[in-house]
């Protein structure tokens, strides 16, 4: 038989678990020059998988699954409902959601649920009707656990990037602080998080429509690659840059001539640590540039070193920030 | 096999979860490469089909819907995986999570409905494909330790398991 030569080798050698850390790497710059490649390897190890012995003892993991779900029935009432609400729509974050019902909703209203993304993680969310929704660090999302009425609406607070199930009789609807966006089925991004003080939708395909709460029309419609912005009370349309609004669901940032105090809360969100900076300070700095989220905060502080004449220092876990005076 | 619609009774319930834990485990592993946690995956996938049986649209078959959410919950593992290993580039999980982007939108044959057919092709190999798939694949050999049972070089049985399994590769793709 031919030899093999050295991509096949790592290639059977990665499957055999028995690849160095070098060979892997090798692998995954293969990997990534070529869809073709990702084919190839992906069919062969699936092929391999498919083959594969793995025999769970599913006996036994019934038995297993059989005493879970009874405890949970003989759990007390509330913990029941909770537990039912976590079911109907399928979670992601194993580790960081919670669910709860909200109280105060008349019975015939379906349950709420609710998905919060801790600073530091981010999490994909599927709703009952197949919609995505991809959560940014510190975002939180309301949703009914099914959507029995005429509008699906869900609550956003935070950032969500939205990949919602075309259905015309049904419309969606986002609702971020005082601005409702209304869509039947597209893309879009929405960054509503509280200490920003304005609201960004972005859309990226479709089309969706946006009101802001408690008027009646004077609605505002986007067409892809625009952006709506809601500050000071007021709704306006502006060109988008895809790109920078969506760079965070690659995890990574996008960052264009951002505020300093924006890029501040932004990593601090990220990567779940406090930064203190004298705002003052800090007013008339603004920052570009890209990061794709391999960086450590030193690293990314670094690079913002580099172009910003800033120092910064640790001191009982808070990274302080401060401008050089120049 | 007939798509399953619904679920009412524990009986379908124990009757679906036998046709489809096994492969489901195999399916997760795939992705998290460690037993323990692709068996707490699919027990957990398993809980939220049972809870959620009266709330899951009956348009949607059951087994996309759990391999979906064996999907979602196998991300999640390698997202937390990632986040833990942020400060050090980790190769491990940066293939874990280009494998599970290709699965985005591509099947896995552990999702065939002819998947026993296809395990079935193992016979129609090329003789001497048989016995090394059979001590990699079924006894879970290391390619080192098949090569020292059939006492040949570990480079021999690399590539003769490659070539095996890039034959049932082609094999099953003219199948399906």
């Amino acid at each position: 038989m031919k030899e093999l030569n050295d991509i096949e080798t790592i290639i059977i050698r990665s499957l055999d678990k028995t690849a160095t850390e070098q060979e892997l790497a090798v692998l995954h710059g293969w990997l990534k020059a070529s869809a073709e490649n990702k084919t190839h390897f992906y069919q062969i190890k699936d092929t391999w998988d498919a083959a594969g012995i793995l025999s769970p003892d599913t006996a036994n993991a019934w038995k297993q699954l059989n005493k879970q779900v009874d405890a949970n029935k003989k759990l007390p009432r509330w913990i029941i409902e909770t537990i039912k609400i976590a079911a109907v729509a399928v979670l992601v974050a194993v580790a960081t959601y919670t669910v709860f019902k909200i109280p105060q909703k008349p019975p015939v209203e379906p349950a709420m649920a609710k998905v919060v993304v801790p600073n530091g993680s981010q999490s994909t969310v599927i709703l009952a009707d197949g919609t995505t929704v991809r959560l940014n660090s510190g975002s939180e999302l309301v949703y009914p656990s099914q959507f029995n009425s005429d509008v699906r609406k869900v609550e956003l607070t935070g950032e969500g990037y939205f990949k919602v199930k075309h259905n015309t009789a049904h419309p969606f609807i986002v609702s971020a602080g005082e601005i409702d966006v209304k869509v039947l089925g597209t893309e879009f991004n929405v960054m509503a998080y509280p200490d920003l003080e304005r609201i960004e939708t972005t859309l990226v395909e479709g089309s969706v429509a946006l009101n802001k709460r408690g008027t009646a029309n004077g609605h505002i419609v986007l067409k892809p690659g625009e952006k709506a912005v809601f500050e000071n009370n007021e709704l306006v349309v502006a060109p988008a840059d895809i790109e920078l609004e969506t760079t965070w669901t690659q995890k990574g940032f996008y960052f264009q001539s951002t505020s300093f105090e924006e890029l501040v809360s932004r990593l601090e969100r990220w990567y779940d640590v406090d930064i203190i900076i004298n705002d003052d300070d800090f007013v008339d700095i603004t920052f570009t540039g890209k990061f794709r989220n391999k960086e450590s905060i030193w690293q990314v502080l670094d690079v913002i070193k580099m172009t910003t004449p800033i120092d910064y220092k640790t001191k009982e876990g808070k990274i302080y920030i401060t401008l050089i005076n120049q | 096999m007939q798509e399953t619609k619904q679920i009412q009774t524990k009986k379908e319930f124990e009757q679906f979860f036998n046709t489809h834990h096994a492969d489901l485990v195999r399916y997760a592993y795939k992705f998290v490469q460690r037993t323990d946690v692709a068996s707490d995956i699919v027990q957990e996938a398993f809980v939220k089909l049972w809870e959620g049986r009266r709330h899951i649209l009956a348009n949607i078959s059951l087994k996309a819907y759990l391999y979906k959410v064996v999907y979602n919950l196998s991300l999640n593992h390698i997202e937390q995986l990632k986040l833990r290993a942020r400060h050090h580039d980790s190769i491990y999980t940066d293939l874990m999570e280009m494998e599970m982007d290709y699965y985005k939108d591509e099947k896995s044959l552990l999702q065939e409905e002819r998947l026993e057919s296809i395990r079935s092709m193992l016979n129609e190999l090329p003789k001497g494909c048989y016995e090394v798939i059979d001590l990699s694949r079924f006894q879970g050999l290391k390619n080192k330790e098949i090569a020292q049972k059939l006492d040949v070089p570990v480079r021999t049985i690399e590539t003769r398991i490659y070539r095996c399994i890039s034959k049932l590769k082609e094999l099953v793709k003219r199948a399906v």
